[in-house]
């Protein structure tokens, strides 16, 4: 038998406690007395060491852990809580702890930690409020019950080289569709009326534009909920109403009013309207936001619905099935049998016709045909906002893994001793995770505060309508604290797995681990930052160009010299009228006067007028037409080319004026005066000859920068109420004009209150769209430049931190604070000159693609490149100066003081 | 064996009696205690070192480290002055148990339930 070493197995028994938490000093000493006596007992009894051990040792032990437990016990504080290395491991426990840490870290790094929340909070913050943007502006009209199977038919006209989509379709082209077509099911039409109209309601007065006139078959196709009356036979009767709740709440103070009367005026004279039914809202999210719908029959009569050219909105309800690519195929042969004749008719020989099924849901965002009832939605703008912010929360992820793994030097003594102690790389991996999750909940929050903030600007510029409370809905919340956390892993991921590589070893060796000293990874990320950043300022400056670029064109009249007054709505006061419009003319700082029905400062449409050309052929000619008043071309401050205006002084002239464009265009310039226009009647049989008397030097009204169109120009000398009237005054600012002006207008029309407007300040104003988006990107663009900055900073910090020794080391050798600023600085430009060249033809790409849009436009220069480019070198030099200034001048002795 | 709670219940006391007869250490304190029950106590190694722990924590005894003539060391406990305060409070109470059973188990009680 082989010897029993005693010692040996106590000392191994005394080690196996050794590897147990819990004991402090003496406890295994005292222990291990304990199983000596116990052996010692056993021997005297007659055993040997052997089965003495292995009795005693039987005693003492039910297992080593249970023990450490019992010490542990009874020295904590608490002894109903468990021993650390009882307690659970699954990461939920740890998160406290790792919080803890993530705390006391960034306590000791409050700079990096504020760059690193603000990059996450801003980015996060716009998001949010980019989001809510784009969910208010997205899922229209889903909320009809039909949304799926509901088509506007469109009426897409070519003619004479132009090409007009348009939302309105003629009368009959809904009811010919139902009986035609075994896939369509319902149709409803609708009509917009006039412009502004009124319902009243003894005192009560409703004006709106959201008036709608329907046939009875409407509720088949939208879905609305009825309040009180019956919808099949709401719209059947003539001059009959069907209210919204809120209308009706305006005008009765209740909802129950179905039998009541309300007296209606519009285009037509004031007439009584029965209420037949009362519906709920249709909602905001409508393309059709009406408030109105009045009955078919009291608008139009039998012979106007089967009127092909008179329009209407024509809405279809297709089957179940829904099949529209099968409805579609059969559109062709339908347009040819009923459309194509008429509108050679009457349109023009060369016209050609399609019909279109525009999905309801897709309505808001599409492009705006010609006529649509309301303004739609830029499906454009929201790509753009959803694009940028896809951008702004990358490089907010990008700036977290700079800023940490920058950082990283300083975990890495951490990281080293945490192994050593017995964590894996998992753990820490975790541990890293759980401080940038942690960090990115923190951003969240604080995100929360800045769209407090920033909620009434952004609102302001993109016309969101949402307050504060809504900031704080549960969706919203959802959304932040899930966006905080994948932020917070996938910037944590890169850095967590990077710091947690480092050996043990050589990471608690000072100066061991040189991490990243080249930082590629870092560089490069850099690089991208300023990319975007730099592309989207390109993209920016290209936007102001070109808004400045169309209001200073020369638009071809004296846009700011002209006033522009709105004569009054009664019939009475228009009697002075003349008079007014005289004495103005006498006064000696204004140059012309003139009355127009049409706006300067929106567009024109165009038609197709039957013209003889100065040879003598007939020509279907596409002009746009315009009615004015006498001396309409002089106050404008337009030229004749050749010819002269209308004349006051014989009235039964038959004349019109054309642009200078419309003579180009059809080659009339050897003798445009002798070219006539041709009137026709209503079976558009010619029926007079009119002459050209004059040709006019072109001017664009509206958005200076579409083509000037072809133009003809009627005589229309009567005065309508609230009729424009349009004053050239030959003054450096035409507003001081107003006291003079306002004197006069009192004495004409005392009982009307004296208002104008610089046409030059409307024209101007639209513009608002592309300058809204211009400040909207702007604002997304500091963004971007205030995080790449951020990055910049930790990345110049860590630099310097990591190249003390050499700058210390420089400076003993004599190196100026210039040249250290230089070596530092060098590599920053560096990397601004790559981004450049990376974000110069990005911002060309985005600018060019939007200047696009405009058929006149800015050309594209070097100028916004150079520009951005110096922009964002000052703010690099700023951003890198304090630390590189910093490290120049720091004392030598102070770095080197360790080695 | 008895049971777990009077076990726990009583080592403290117990601990304190035998201290008071003199200095002693675990392993002397654990036959002691089996030798006084009959070998119905028997305390075991993880019982009976944290508890000692815990009493020298709270003052109510004192310890030192002594080497024998082997060259081995062992821990040696006495009791303090608070600790013979803590024994005699917990001598009477356990009396008052005791008395208690001793009466009721007695041959001729008559006992008022009422």
């Amino acid at each position: 038998m082989k010897n029993f070493d005693l010692q040996q197995h106590i000392r191994q028994w005394a080690n196996q406690l050794r590897t147990e938490q819990g004991f402090e000093p003496g406890d295994i000493e005292e222990l291990e007395a304990n199983l000596w006596d116990r052996i010692d007992a056993l021997m005297e009894e007659g055993q040997d060491a052997k089965s003495a051990f292995e009795k005693a040792t039987e005693k003492t032990l039910s297992s080593t852990r249970e023990l450490a437990n019992e010490f542990y016990k009874a020295k904590a504080v608490n002894p109903n809580v468990k021993p650390p290395w009882e307690r659970s491991t699954s990461f939920i426990t740890k998160l406290p702890a790792h919080f803890k840490v993530a705390i006391r870290h960034m306590k000791k790094r409050k700079s990096y930690v504020i760059m690193n929340i603000l990059g996450l909070a801003m980015s996060i913050s716009f998001s949010l409020l980019i989001w809510m943007y784009v969910e208010t502006e997205s899922g229209y009209d889903q909320h009809y019950e039909n949304a799926g199977r509901i088509y506007r038919v469109i009426f897409d006209v070519k003619h004479d080289g132009i090409h007009v989509p348009q939302a309105d379709i003629g009368q009959p082209v809904g009811p010919t569709m139902k009986s035609d077509f075994p896939e369509v099911i319902e149709k409803t039409r609708l009509r917009r009326i006039g412009a502004t109209n009124t319902f009243a309601k003894g005192d009560i007065v409703i004006e709106s534009t959201d008036f709608f006139v329907t046939d009875p078959d409407f509720f088949k196709v939208f879905s609305a909920e009825v309040l009180f009356g019956d919808k099949e036979t709401a719209l059947t009767a003539p001059n009959t109403v069907v209210l919204t709740e809120s209308l009706a709440m305006q005008l009765f103070g209740r909802t129950d009013v179905v039998g009541e009367t309300l007296i209606y005026s519009g285009v037509r004279p004031p007439m009584d309207m029965k209420v037949k039914a009362v519906i709920k809202d249709l909602g905001k999210k409508t393309h059709l936001p009406m408030r109105a719908l009045i009955s078919y029959s009291t608008y139009f009569d039998q012979r106007e619905l089967i009127n092909w050219l008179r329009k209407s909105y024509t809405y279809v309800l297709l089957n179940e099935q829904n099949e529209v690519e099968t409805l579609r195929s059969k559109l062709p042969d339908f347009s040819d049998k009923y459309l194509a004749e008429v509108l050679r008719q009457r349109i023009s020989p060369t016209a050609t016709v399609k019909l279109h099924l525009q999905p309801l849901t897709e309505i808001y965002l599409a492009d705006e045909f010609l006529g649509e009832p309301y303004p739609h939605g830029s499906r454009e703008n929201l790509e753009i906002l959803s694009t940028i912010m896809i951008f702004l929360l990358v490089m907010a992820c990008i700036n977290y893994v700079n800023l940490s793994t920058a950082t990283a030097v300083e975990r890495a003594s951490e990281v080293g001793i945490r192994k050593t102690l017995g964590s894996s790389r998992g753990n820490l991996i975790f541990k890293f995770l759980s401080e940038s999750i942690f960090l990115a909940l923190i951003a969240g929050m604080v995100a929360m505060l800045i769209s407090i903030v920033l909620l009434p600007y952004f609102s302001e510029i993109t016309g969101l309508e949402k307050s504060v409370l809504d900031l704080f809905s549960g969706t919203n919340l959802i959304i932040v604290l899930l966006l905080s956390l994948t932020m917070g892993l996938l910037a944590g991921l890169y850095p967590s797995l990077y710091i947690t590589r480092f050996q043990p070893l050589m990471a608690l060796k000072p100066g061991g681990v040189g991490v990243g000293k080249r930082g590629w990874l870092r560089k490069g990320l850099i690089v991208i930052q300023y990319a975007i950043a730099g592309s989207l300022m390109i993209w920016i400056f290209v936007i102001g160009q070109q808004i400045n670029f169309v209001k200073e064109r020369d638009v071809g009249f004296d846009k700011s010299n002209l006033l522009e007054l709105t004569l009054p709505e009664d019939q009475a006061a228009l009697q002075s009228a003349a008079a007014f419009l005289s004495e103005l003319n006498e006064l000696p700082q204004v140059k012309g006067v003139t009355k127009a029905n049409f706006d300067l400062a929106s567009g024109y449409g165009v038609g197709s007028h039957l013209m003889k050309s100065p040879k003598g052929e007939q020509v279907n000619a596409n002009l746009a037409a315009i009615s004015v008043g006498y001396g309409f071309v002089e106050a404008l401050g337009a030229q004749f080319v050749v010819g002269r205006d209308f004349n006051e002084n014989r009235p039964s002239e038959k004349g019109v004026l054309i642009n200078q464009s419309a003579m180009d265009q059809y080659g009339w310039s050897d003798n445009p005066l002798k070219a006539k226009y041709l009137s026709r009647d209503r079976q558009g049989e010619v029926t007079g000859e009119w002459d050209v008397i004059g040709v006019v030097s072109d001017f664009k009204p509206g958005e200076s920068y579409d083509m000037v169109s072809p133009l003809i120009i009627f005589l229309d000398a009567r005065t309508t109420p609230g009729m424009r009237v349009l004053v050239n005054v030959d003054l450096q600012n035409p507003a001081t004009f107003a006291p003079e002006l306002g004197k006069l207008w009192e004495r004409h029309f005392p009982d009307n209150i004296f208002e104008f407007q610089v046409l030059e300040d409307r024209l101007n104003r639209l513009y608002a769209k592309e300058e809204t988006f211009q400040q909207l990107l702007t604002v997304l663009n500091l963004i971007t430049v205030m995080i790449t900055i951020l990055g910049v900073v930790g990345l110049i910090s860590f630099t310097t931190e990591v190249r003390k020794k050499e700058i210390a080391i420089r400076k003993i050798s004599g190196a100026r604070v210039e040249t250290i600023m230089t070596l530092l600085s060098k590599q920053f430009l560096t990397l601004l000159v790559i981004a450049f060249a990376i974000a110069g033809p990005i911002g060309y790409y985005l600018s060019s693609n939007w200047l696009s849009n405009f058929s006149i436009h800015a050309k594209f220069t070097m100028l916004p490149v150079g520009f951005t480019f110096l922009i964002c070198l000052l703010f690099t030099i700023m951003a890198i100066s304090y630390h590189a200034l910093r490290a120049a001048n720091a004392n030598p002795v102070k770095a080197l003081r360790y080695e | 064996m008895a049971y777990k709670t009077l076990v726990a219940a009583s080592t403290k006391p117990l601990v304190l009696s035998i201290l008071s007869h003199g200095k002693s250490y675990g392993y002397q304190i654990i036959k002691n205690v089996e030798q006084l029950s009959n070998g119905e106590l028997e305390w075991t190694d993880a019982m009976l070192y944290p508890v000692l722990h815990r009493m020298e924590k709270d003052g109510l005894i004192a310890s030192e480290w002594i080497v024998l003539d082997n060259g081995r060391k062992r821990k040696y406990y006495t009791i303090t002055a608070k600790g013979k305060e803590e024994r005699d409070t917990s001598k009477a109470q356990w009396n008052n148990v005791n008395t208690a059973f001793n009466r009721l188990w007695g041959a001729n009680l008559t006992l008022d339930l009422g």
